[in-house]
């Protein structure tokens, strides 16, 4: 018994003691380079780059890991980044590596690399939606429209009753010059349009169209006409545009962290992630 | 046990409490504690889902994108602090930026200055607040390295900048016109007048404090130092660039009105003097982007250099945006 108590207080005293980790690398004083009487050493260069963003290295090699496993990249998606390359070669000629090194990359098979990953992580955001489907729909409202906007008051009145009186709406905003790009558009809640137009959005039923709408400063007058209000009708489109909205990219990133776990064991490097990203350690 | 308990119930008792406050205070003082871990004999950094990243692998991924930065912060300190002993006089200035620096931070952030300070200063390679007066000290060396580089001229980049980006001191005389198409008599007034002065051979800052309606009429009309580089509206950038030293334009027609312009000095003694020397440094600078990595280098090669690997050296020196050895 005694023992025991001995045992067990000694214990508790040893783990009093117990400080914050931080992880080394091994063979941290071989030379990295040397200037005169001058050396850095391995362990001399990890500090230094562990105090510059190593934040971001760290979300960023956790979630290629994520995505390796949740979307995994496939031809088609290295197929469409070859072609991207290929274009921004043809732009910028032999300056192309020059520029792409002093955007920050350290070489073109990083800056392609980089393009891989911005395919998979929109992937992982379709996956996500997918995976969610009635409860993103039913927050982001997804909408397939059509949408006119005129400079002046009259002219959008004009082409409201045009509308309103059967003609086709892409042959409308054509003859009373619509300023915005004409042709289907989806619309979410989070669309860039004025408040009145969201609302309208959300008001009409599929085939039709609105009064006229301004915007705040009287500057800008819309008409809006309901093409189909299902989502379900149209998924692959309103799939690809939600999935091109920064919140739900963010959503779905937190979601797979949080399924993952971010554990770390380095006390400066766990300062670090939790003072820039607190919400992918929970 | 129950006959231990009959026996010494008391000590029991006490025993049980302190046990249970001993692991209530190691629970309190170990939470929120970074734990550690290895796998294999590596220390891991961390871990995601079922990987582990080592601090060796993290290593290379942060090489991958920050080594070279990371060396070329070797790279200018090493060379700057051998090339340059600390003297006083750099002690007193440094600790002076250093002081100043901190009093701006904690005017501006309060209590919490030191968590921003840190950042700013891990972003340019050190690590902490005592760290700044070393910073300083080897920006110190670094703009007297460049200086001495620059003026030395070995490979032609001051020859270079004086005759391809004209750098000079300019002042001068505006008269601001609201419509030229209808110059007002106010306007017109202004004008006659400064064309009075200078007929009557009056001091050129004189007029000018007395008619400009350009802010420099307090300093006399003084612009103080340009190149071709300085973001002039481009007729007055031509226009001063065109002149020899003490010679004056006619009235030049900007967007802001007609000017007057003074070209004060082309003196290369006067543009590096105490007060021009940090402006015409930088504009060197910004005329030859390369300039600070090639005379570190430069220099570092005279001092003598090495790396581990000839990758790493073809890397670094491609960073730094130099010919390749031999190319």
């Amino acid at each position: 018994m005694k023992k025991l108590l001995v045992v067990l207080l000694g214990s508790l005293i040893l783990l009093t003691g117990c400080k914050d980790g931080y992880a080394s690398i091994s063979n941290g004083s071989e030379v990295v380079m040397t200037v005169g009487d001058q050396t850095l050493t391995k362990d001399g260069l990890y500090t230094y780059m562990v105090s510059q963003d190593v934040a971001y290295d760290v979300v960023s090699l956790s979630t290629e890991h994520i995505l390796d496993i949740e979307v995994a990249a496939t031809q088609e998606m290295i197929d469409e980044v070859d072609e991207q390359m290929e274009y921004y070669a043809s732009i910028f000629g032999d300056y192309f590596e020059v520029y792409i090194m002093s955007n920050g990359f350290s070489s073109l098979d990083s800056f392609r690399d980089s393009l891989i990953y911005n395919q998979q992580l929109t992937e992982l955001t379709k996956k996500y939606i997918q995976d969610n489907f009635d409860e993103v729909m039913q927050t982001y409202a997804p909408k397939k429209i059509y949408v006119a906007s005129f400079t002046d008051y009259e002219t959008a009145e004009a082409a409201q009753q045009a509308l309103v009186n059967g003609q086709d709406f892409i042959e409308v905003a054509n003859e009373y010059g619509s300023t915005s790009s004409i042709g289907e558009t989806i619309a979410t809640s989070e669309s860039t349009y004025p408040t009145g137009v969201l609302y309208v959005i959300a008001s009409l039923n599929d085939g039709e169209t609105s009064d006229v709408v301004a915007n705040d400063d009287e500057t800008t007058f819309y008409v809006v006409q309901m093409i189909n209000s299902q989502a379900s009708d149209f998924e692959e489109e309103a799939l690809t545009t939600i999935a091109g909205s920064s919140t739900i990219n963010n959503e779905a990133i937190l979601h797979y962290f949080s399924n993952y776990k971010l554990n770390i064991y380095d006390k400066q490097i766990y300062d670090a992630v939790n003072a820039s990203y607190p919400d992918y350690l929970k | 046990m129950v006959e231990l308990f009959k026996k010494h119930g008391f000590v029991v008792v006490v025993a049980i409490i302190l046990i249970a406050f001993s692991i209530y205070f190691v629970w309190e003082d170990n939470s929120g504690k970074v734990p550690s871990k290895s796998v294999n004999g590596e220390d891991i950094v961390f871990s995601i889902g079922d990987l582990n990243v080592s601090a060796n692998t993290f290593y290379d991924q942060l090489k991958s994108d920050l080594g070279n930065s990371g060396m070329y912060n070797f790279l200018y300190r090493s060379v700057v602090n051998q090339v340059y002993e600390t003297t006083e006089d750099m002690e007193t200035e440094a600790k002076n930026y250093a002081d100043s620096i901190i009093s701006s931070y904690y005017s501006y952030y309060g209590a919490e200055y030191e968590t921003y300070l840190l950042e700013a200063i891990h972003s340019v390679g050190y690590s902490t607040v005592e760290d700044l007066v070393d910073y300083y000290l080897e920006q110190i060396k670094l703009e007297q390295f460049l200086s001495d580089y620059v003026m030395a001229d070995t490979d032609g980049v001051l020859t270079n900048y004086l005759e391809e980006a004209k750098p000079r001191i300019v002042s001068h005389i505006l008269v601001k016109i609201a419509d030229f198409e209808n110059i007002t008599e106010e306007e017109q007034a202004k004008i006659d007048a400064v064309e009075e002065a200078l007929a009557a051979n009056t001091d050129f800052a004189t007029i000018a404090t007395e008619h400009s309606d350009d802010t420099s009429a307090e300093a006399g009309g003084l612009l103080g130092f340009m190149d071709a580089n300085t973001s002039f509206v481009a007729e007055f950038l031509e226009a001063a660039l065109a002149l020899e030293e003490g010679q004056m334009t006619e009235w030049v027609k900007t967007e802001y009105g007609y000017h007057i312009i003074l070209c004060d000095s082309t003196n290369l003694d006067v543009l590096t003097d105490e007060t021009n020397k940090s402006s015409f440094m930088d504009g060197i600078v910004a005329y030859d982007t390369y300039l600070i990595p090639r005379s570190l280098w430069e220099k570092a090669e005279t001092l003598g250099v090495t790396f581990a690997s000839e990758e790493d050296k073809a890397n670094f020196i491609k960073f730094l945006g130099l010919e390749s050895d031999g190319e």
